[in-house]
């Protein structure tokens, strides 16, 4: 029986160990070729999991393409770097955030530095040009599906509003 | 000694291992390579790791298998480099600031090393030395050619105003012993109204068990002779001056 892995980062500490497995039948003269195309593009991207930096730039894209307006890129990808296990969960928040809201409203990725003492995280901050009223409760509905995730990473994320007008 | 830039692109440079099937390995083996790299990676942190094996069942079925394993993390303490150490593999990241070889190299053997001493290595299944580099091009509309000898063609009368792109290519070495992958691609600018792109160089052994484990060391450095060659080779002079800056 040959075999090839490849390997995928995840972060989900609270996670058990499963095991899927998936059977797929395939046209018999078609089969060995199709095998053998998916065992090199599967060989070839065996690294591609063991390094951050090709997640946080997909993830990045993605979440611009869902359209998240990340003002300053440069630090938001620098606070990923040092804290790469909270990307999931970012991006996990960040799209069901968008999905919350209608497209008017402006969904920013930032990094917030506390000026009173030394510490930052990444904030996705909801700005509107009138507030919805319920504009807290669902942001309570979203930070309670998120924040136990966040409990054994390393890094820190917040989604809240400032109430400011869309830059 | 390869060429200095007083801003090199290289975002996060990794050095991987994947031992051999029949190396022992259990779940006290990153316990053992943590008591021997502590000094240098104290910080330790724990991730799951989703695995996804193909197997072929002849003659019409293929399985995949997905499943979930745990990978332990050790960090220096500024967290720009780190050791990863999961089933029957052992990586070493280093991320920007890079500051030369010979410092990563050592990290490298360190560590390789603090692994050969854990646990008995039969061979290595898979050897890769990858660098990622971050290529930032201020404005807006830039012409590839002016900065890269390796780039996307678009040939006749294809539309030449591409949004966004991915080229790779596979470049086989020391009689495909080796293979090196080279991908470029458009990555998310740092400051908006930049272009920016990844040159993601890997290179890798591509025939399993071929490198003897005392030999290791020199694989990798052979590899890092040779990436830095096809590094030079994507890239013009215009592009070496925006790196500026050599230092020697």
């Amino acid at each position: 029986m040959m075999s090839t892995k490849y390997f995928e980062l995840l972060s989900i500490p609270s996670m058990n160990k499963q095991v899927v497995n998936q059977n797929v039948n395939l046209n018999e003269d078609r089969n060995s070729n199709i095998y053998e195309v998916a065992k090199v593009w599967i060989k070839e991207s065996l690294s591609a999991n063991v390094d951050i930096t090709s997640s946080i730039e997909k993830m990045l894209k993605n979440l611009v393409l869902k359209g998240i307006y990340i003002p300053n890129p440069e630090e938001v990808k620098n606070y990923l770097y040092h804290y790469p296990d909270i990307a999931d969960v970012v991006e996990s928040a960040c799209i069901e955030t968008r999905n919350r809201f209608k497209p008017s409203t402006q969904l920013s990725l930032e990094l917030y530095r506390d000026p009173e003492i030394d510490d930052e995280y990444l904030t996705l901050y909801i700005r509107q040009k009138e507030y919805d009223d319920n504009i807290m409760d669902i942001i309570e509905d979203i930070w309670l599906i998120y924040s136990d995730e966040l409990v054994l990473r390393s890094g820190d994320f917040l989604v809240t509003t400032d109430f400011d007008y869309p830059r | 000694m390869g060429k200095k830039y007083a801003n090199p692109p290289i975002v996060e440079a990794i050095c991987e291992f994947y031992i051999s099937p029949d190396s022992k390995w259990d779940i006290t083996i990153p316990g053992l390579v943590f008591e021997k790299l502590r000094n240098e990676f104290p910080n330790k942190e724990q991730r799951i790791v989703q695995e996804v094996e193909m197997q072929r069942q002849p003659p019409n079925n293929m399985q995949q298998i997905i499943r979930l394993d745990e990978r332990a993390i050790f960090f220096s303490d500024d967290r720009k480099t780190f050791v990863q150490i999961g089933n029957r593999l052992l990586s070493i990241n280093h991320l920007k600031p890079y500051t030369s070889w010979s410092e990563f190299k050592t990290k490298i053997e360190c560590a390789f090393n603090a692994f050969c001493n854990s646990t008995e290595i039969k061979g290595l299944q898979r050897i890769g030395l990858r660098y990622i580099n971050h290529v930032e091009i201020i404005g807006k509309q830039i012409k590839l050619e002016d900065y890269f000898n390796f780039r996307p063609f678009l040939g006749g009368e294809l539309p030449k105003n591409i949004i966004s792109f991915i080229v790779g290519c596979l470049i086989p070495s020391s009689d495909s012993r080796d293979l090196c992958k080279l991908e470029i691609s458009d990555a998310m600018p740092n400051k908006e109204g930049n272009k920016s792109f990844l040159l993601d160089l890997y290179y890798y052994l591509n025939q399993p068990l071929a490198i003897p484990i005392n030999e290791v060391l020199d694989w990798v450095e052979l590899a890092h002779q040779n990436i830095e060659k096809i590094f030079e080779a994507c890239i013009t002079d215009q592009l070496r001056e925006y790196f500026n800056k050599e230092i020697e």
